[in-house]
């Protein structure tokens, strides 16, 4: 063989191979990118897309159509924003971002103000947004790989995923399950950014969801000591200074803010107190109160300690969104439970936190992160 | 840009590859070189502009100089080589080295000096050692040539300009100038192509999947139980090896591409057997450059046993100092000076050890010493090191309990193995895997050596290629990049 030949052969078969590849990828879509070809022996069930939260979120807010934003963390992503919409009289993004720090929040909140003429922002904020232990760099890598694009506001689109081995893999394995009728039912998320739990639905009807499993799973992905959500939990002041950004860049642009810390199965209350983290916790959010007030769903009540309300500590059923907007945006048409979401001001700061301190119930947290028949889920 | 990068791989180096040769085709000699140049610096730009103007004063100041040198002169040679040297300490100090000094002042001193916010140009420390031979070898006559184009390509030419192989002047600027090498050399392409698919293959699938777990040993983990202690730590040595050599063929490669010889860097160094051997397979460039302008113009081995082991010391401690700005560094450079010191008392007294023991013993010592070379802090190194040792906080898996009960005690548990560092049984797969290639195959250059126009190499490196490719998208960089 001449050099000529064996370049000549090596770029037509490397030619062939990717652009082969790239086009089984795009044609079976395994993540539900584009949908442009439904097969129902081969792709009609789809493998989540919740592996590049980040890549179709950026891509999804650039359409421009949004009036409103929701920002938080996973635990905003399960909240219906079609709910909201009838209040801000618009369309509503959830850009909400699993584990997401307050420095990622508003990276991605002017990038969508780049796209979209947002007039409303409806932030969930989150205790774990502000753990100095949760750097950019190694718990938001979707993020860290954009970052550069986000922060010049390049637009974000989704080619690179089809010329992907991983995403070649997802293919072979949309195609044989769908053809041997094995495919699962995945969450995914939805065009408007929710994370839409249908995996969980389903079982719930099949009557095979083990929320008790599911919560305990949770709790040792959060606690964990040395990878949890939680780990070495440290207030962060330079993540404050990203909330306060966020908040002053509304205020200065006439954009209406409404801010809540969203509701968690109380186990998860009362394992922070266990933890060791409840100072932490309560600073959280007395800083909070500092920079704006804020509806506060944590702690116990007729919502929160009912395990079925919730797909595990942190994730809110999503026939629950109504009423959790409901309080939020103070709509009385609607029936809510008194107890569920209390305003949180300077004045009524104190006596709420000493509210909450009261709540508190024993919690034996080293009995579910040392047993090894609970699994540590991954974000 | 980085080598693993779409926009390289795709755009730069095609478009630099076809005009470049068009150029070289139509006999437009020093245009095709000027445009190499600008070629060049447009890649070295692409982090940051602001680190353009470093690298071209550099290179004028030092181009300049050594002609001074060269010829006769009313100021002394020597002050000007001084003078000389001093710049481009300088230089690499104020960028590299101040915040270090003013940190330590602070400490020591009790005072409150402001440290300055400085991004450090990229790949200052290996065009600053490049240039300073230069500089050493005019004073020494040793350079004839005069050529600017040459002399700017020599120091900015891509495919080394950012992590090496450091070059010596006098193996590259007869290479630029050669007109054999400005046409188009399809065997030069072949194995260009097949080395730097294997380097691509290096960093994406092996150190990118080591870096997970060693990130996460040492900068998040605030405990690790043994076996999480001694994967972090191999997971950190396998990375090491495969992003730099990795990086290494990939540089290699793309300056085949352009017919340019660059020297070997990295001769499967964990196979040595004591830790001189390591020295002459590892960084090999580096190791030249120690050797000719450190530890020869010291004295080498020529005044005394111990002048030979204070200057062993002083070039290890330097050798420290220039990987990065910090004190774990200087105590890498130690330990590996004192390394060399034993093995220098242990071969005057004429002892040996059996080959296998030999090895383990040198590759423990270097996997240990990584340790200090990678921990951002202290504490990160005393955590890590102190759990590879402590057997009281041990995890096997859960599939061992049933058949290893005696084991049970209170420092013996069974569960997740690697949970801390985010591993599962890939990393010690992945471990086991890495330990067969570093020791049982052939390295990257001695696949070179050896490469032949067949389907077999034709399909190994397409796929080596193709699997890279179409894992690019979590592009990072590389670690020397660091330096």
């Amino acid at each position: 063989m001449y050099h000529k030949k064996w370049l000549k052969t090596w770029f037509f078969f490397f030619t062939i191979g990717i652009f082969f590849i790239a086009g089984m990828n795009y044609i079976i879509d395994p993540y539900g990118l584009n949908n442009k070809f439904i097969f129902d022996k081969f792709n009609k069930y789809k493998n989540t897309n919740t592996g590049y939260t980040f890549q179709y979120k950026t891509n999804k807010v650039l359409s421009g159509k949004y009036n409103t934003l929701m920002l938080g963390t996973s635990r905003v992503g399960a909240v219906n924003p079609e709910v909201i919409n009838p209040y801000v009289k618009g369309k509503t993004f959830n850009f909400a971002l699993p584990g997401s720090v307050t420095e990622v929040q508003h990276k991605v909140f002017l990038y969508s103000l780049h796209y979209n003429k947002i007039k409303n922002l409806v932030y969930g904020i989150d205790f774990m947004s502000f753990n100095q232990s949760q750097t950019v760099e190694y718990d938001s890598k979707g993020f860290f790989q954009l970052k550069e694009q986000i922060e010049n506001k390049s637009e974000i689109y989704n080619f690179d995923i089809y010329f992907n081995w991983k995403t070649l893999q997802s293919t072979i394995e949309v195609m044989l399950n769908n053809l041997l009728g094995k495919a699962k039912v995945m969450e995914i998320y939805l065009p408007n950014g929710m994370r839409d739990y249908r995996n969980h639905i389903k079982s719930l009807k099949e009557g095979t969801f083990d929320v008790d499993m599911s919560i305990k799973s949770y709790i040792k992905t959060y606690f964990f000591i040395n990878s949890g959500v939680y780990k070495n939990y440290q207030f962060s002041v330079n993540y404050l200074a990203y909330f306060r950004k966020t908040i002053e860049y509304c205020q200065v642009h006439n954009i209406k803010v409404w801010v809540y810390i969203p509701p968690m199965y109380s186990d998860h209350f009362d394992a922070i107190y266990a933890s060791g983290y409840y100072d932490e916790f309560e600073l959280f959010k007395r800083e909070l109160v500092k920079i704006v007030d804020f509806m506060d769903f944590t702690g116990h009540n007729s919502i929160t300690e009912n395990k079925h309300n919730f797909w595990d500590t942190s994730h809110l059923r999503k026939e629950y969104s109504s009423l959790l907007m409901a309080k939020v945006f103070h709509d009385n048409s609607l029936r809510t439970p008194s107890d569920f979401g209390v305003m949180v001001d300077e004045d009524n700061i104190e006596e709420h936190l000493k509210n909450l301190k009261n709540q508190l119930e024993e919690y034996n947290l080293s009995k579910i992160l040392n047993a090894s028949e609970i699994p540590k889920l991954g974000f | 840009m980085l080598f693993n990068s779409y926009q390289f791989i795709f755009f730069f180096l095609p478009i630099t590859f076809l005009i470049y040769f068009y150029l070289t085709h139509k006999n437009l000699i020093k245009e095709s070189q000027f445009f190499l140049l600008l070629s060049s610096l447009f890649f070295y730009s692409w982090w940051n502009v602001i680190y353009l103007p470093i690298i071209l004063f550099s290179m004028f100041f030092n181009y300049k100089l050594g002609i001074f040198l060269r010829v006769k002169n009313t100021i002394p040679s020597k002050q000007l080589l001084v003078f000389g040297i001093l710049t481009n300490l300088s230089l690499l100090g104020y960028f590299k080295y101040r915040n270090f000094f003013v940190e330590n002042i602070n400490i020591v001193f009790n005072e409150n000096i402001e440290l300055i916010n400085l991004a450090l140009p990229l790949a200052i420390s290996f065009f600053t050692f490049q240039q300073v031979a230069y500089l050493v070898d005019s004073y020494k006559g040793k350079i004839k040539e005069n050529n600017f184009l040459n002399y700017a390509i020599f120091v900015t030419f891509f495919p080394q300009l950012i992590a090496g192989p450091i070059v010596h002047h006098k193996e590259m600027m007869h290479q630029f100038s050669d007109t054999k090498n400005q046409q188009i050399n399809y065997e030069n392409i072949s194995k260009g192509l097949f080395i730097f698919s294997i380097g691509l293959f290096k960093k994406i699938a092996i150190a990118d999947t080591f870096a997970t777990w060693a990130t996460a040993g040492f900068d998040v983990a605030s405990t690790l139980n043994l076996l999480e202690a001694w994967a972090t730590s191999l997971s950190y040595t396998f990375q090491l090896y495969f992003d730099f050599s990795g990086y290494t063929d990939m540089a290699i490669g793309l300056a085949l591409l352009f017919n340019i010889k660059l020297p070997i860097n990295f001769n499967s160094p964990y196979k040595a057997r004591n830790i001189q051997e390591f020295w002459q397979r590892w960084h090999m460039t580096l190791s030249r450059f120690l050797k000719e302008y450190i530890y020869i113009p010291l004295g080498g081995n020529r005044a005394g046993v111990s002048t030979t082991y204070l200057n062993l010391m002083i070039t290890f401690l330097l050798a420290g100092i220039w990987h990065g700005a910090g004190w774990t560094f200087v105590f890498w450079g130690f330990l590996h000076g004192i390394a060399l010191v034993i093995h220098r008392v242990w071969k005057n007294f004429q002892f040996k050890l059996w080959f296998g023991v030999a090895w383990f013993f040198t590759f423990n010592f270097i996997n240990l010493s990584w340790i200090f070379f990678r921990a951002k802090e202290w504490d990160d190194a005393i955590k890590v090191l102190s759990s590879m040792f402590k057997l009281d906080n041990i995890v096997l898996l859960p599939f061992l309990e049933n058949k290893m009960t005696f084991l049970l005690n209170d420092s013996v548990t069974f569960g997740r193995m690697f949970e801390s560092i985010n591993g599962d049984r890939w990393t010690l797969i992945f471990l086991v895997f890495a330990f067969i290639i570093i020791l049982y195959f052939k390295n990257s250059m001695e696949k070179l050596e050896q490469f032949s126009l067949n389907y077999k190499t034709l399909f190994f490196s397409l796929f080596l290629f193709l699997f890279s490719i179409l894992s690019l998208n979590k592009v990072s960089e590389f670690l020397y990049f660091n330096f």
